[in-house]
């Protein structure tokens, strides 16, 4: 009887306890999967792996290690240790969308370039063709005269 | 190396007319034929020489007269183009003394603009950017600056495509910037001796507005800030074609040019209405150009900038 009071209140505490890991540990495994299918297929560049992959391997040591996850919290002063997972993940989210802005403002800026040097040379191909055109049907008035 | 040559030659046989006097009826009746066929031979032979002018642009020719390039930024102005760029060639009847060249910027316009200016572009003289997607303001007249300093524009200078800058107002910037007495020159609206105001009120509080900033941030003195009526020098062009803000150029220009030390002055020009057409500008837009614009001003202040080149001379 003594015996089975205190399991009766740890048992679905623990219970809870490992199905959020379980999960943690599982979306981490998944993500960390479908990075390196992707850059494998070439449809995701290395260079914009990294952050991803830096994310899931801090989420997934932080789910194996209890204890530091742990210590985070106690640090972060949250009382629930798996919201300062939630926490760590905002923080990776956010630093991965300002990376992406900086980049998409890199390419608007390499495209505009390109867009103008497009625009430059068309004018151009299109000098030399009006004056093959010009000199193929009237030739220069000092070669008709000959 | 090209030989335009002005001489119209008729068919002076003088022993045709004599052998026979219904010759000279006969040559006489032809005339207007020959006359006209001279005339687009003339032509062409310009239409070439501006073709080869712009092929071998960046390997010109020690300059004669001094170039004056003017870049005229041109979304949806297919009513409006045309009419600017015959304006301009009025101009160059008056001033023979300067080599002047239009470069249309053909900013990615959704109407009949890029088939308007290939078709009078060869005949008028001017050069035509077409840029296959939409840039925006800035980026398209920067287009237009990095061409005219490889054609080694002595002065260039923007001029609007809807009109709104009357190119007989050119010489009155062009002006100091030929004399070397100034590197930018604003038209201004303003300014005393400026032909009146047709600016509406918001767009005056704006143009307030910035003039205060500028004088605060690099002590800019100008009245007309968001006048895109400017001559610059060739220093200073080819400053511009390597560093240009983005949407709204006009104000933004001043801060990195006031940094680098480029002497700016403010002229009084006279300026119209829109004629056709419909201006880009609404309320919302004033409002998000107004904030964006003073960020950017500000953020400006403390920007890395390209370095000045140049001092004087041109590269090649």
């Amino acid at each position: 009887m003594g015996v089975d009071s205190p399991f009766a209140q740890i048992a679905p505490i623990a219970e809870f306890r490992y199905r959020i890991e379980f999960w943690a540990i599982l979306g981490c495994l998944v993500l960390f999967g479908a990075l390196i299918e992707l850059v494998r297929r070439n449809r995701l560049k290395e260079r914009y792996s990294f952050l991803w992959f830096t994310t899931a391997a801090v989420l997934l040591t932080l789910t194996l290690r209890r204890q530091w996850l742990e210590t985070v919290a106690n640090w972060l002063g949250v009382y629930y240790p798996p919201t300062a997972l939630f926490l760590i993940l905002v923080f990776f989210l956010l630093l991965i969308l300002v990376h992406f802005s900086t980049v998409i403002s890199r390419l608007l800026n390499d495209k505009q370039s390109l867009a103008q040097s497009i625009g430059m040379l068309e004018s151009r191909l299109k000098a030399v063709e009006q004056y093959i055109q010009e000199s193929e049907s009237a030739p220069p008035p000092h070669q008709k005269s000959g | 190396m090209l030989n335009v040559s002005m001489k119209l030659e008729l068919p002076a046989d003088s022993s045709r007319a004599l052998r026979n006097p219904i010759n000279l009826v006969k040559d006489f009746m032809t005339a207007p034929l020959v006359i006209n066929q001279a005339i687009e031979e003339q032509k062409a032979t310009l239409r070439r020489a501006h073709a080869l002018r712009w092929i071998f642009a960046d390997r010109v020719m020690p300059n004669v007269r001094p170039r004056i390039a003017v870049v005229i930024p041109a979304f949806n102005e297919e009513k409006n183009i045309l009419h600017v760029l015959r304006e301009i060639q009025e101009l160059r009847a008056t001033r023979p003394e300067w080599e002047i060249l239009p470069i249309v910027i053909n900013d990615g316009s959704s109407d009949r603009t890029a088939v308007v200016l290939d078709e009078a572009c060869a005949d008028l003289q001017a050069q035509a950017v077409n840029l296959p997607i939409n840039l925006g303001i800035g980026r398209a007249v920067q287009t237009g600056f990095k061409l005219a300093v490889r054609w080694g524009a002595d002065v260039t200078l923007q001029l609007d495509g809807d009109g709104q800058h009357p190119p007989s107002q050119i010489p009155i910037i062009v002006g100091p910037v030929l004399a070397g007495t100034s590197d930018v020159v604003v038209g201004s609206r303003y300014v005393k001796g400026a032909g009146g105001n047709v600016s509406s009120g918001l767009r005056q509080a704006g143009t307030w507005f910035f003039s205060k900033l500028l004088r605060a941030l690099v002590g800019v003195k100008i009245e007309d800030t968001t006048s895109g009526f400017r001559a610059f020098s060739y220093d200073a062009a080819d400053f511009i074609s390597r560093y240009y803000p983005d949407d709204y150029p006009e104000v933004q220009a001043y801060v990195p040019l006031a940094r680098k030390k480029f002497r700016i002055d403010e002229v009084g020009v006279e300026m119209r209405h829109r004629e056709r057409g419909r201006s880009s500008i609404t309320p919302i837009r004033s409002i998000y150009y107004m904030v964006k614009v003073a960020f950017a001003t500000m953020i400006d202040k403390y920007r890395p900038l390209p370095k000045r080149r140049g001092g004087g001379g041109k590269e090649f």
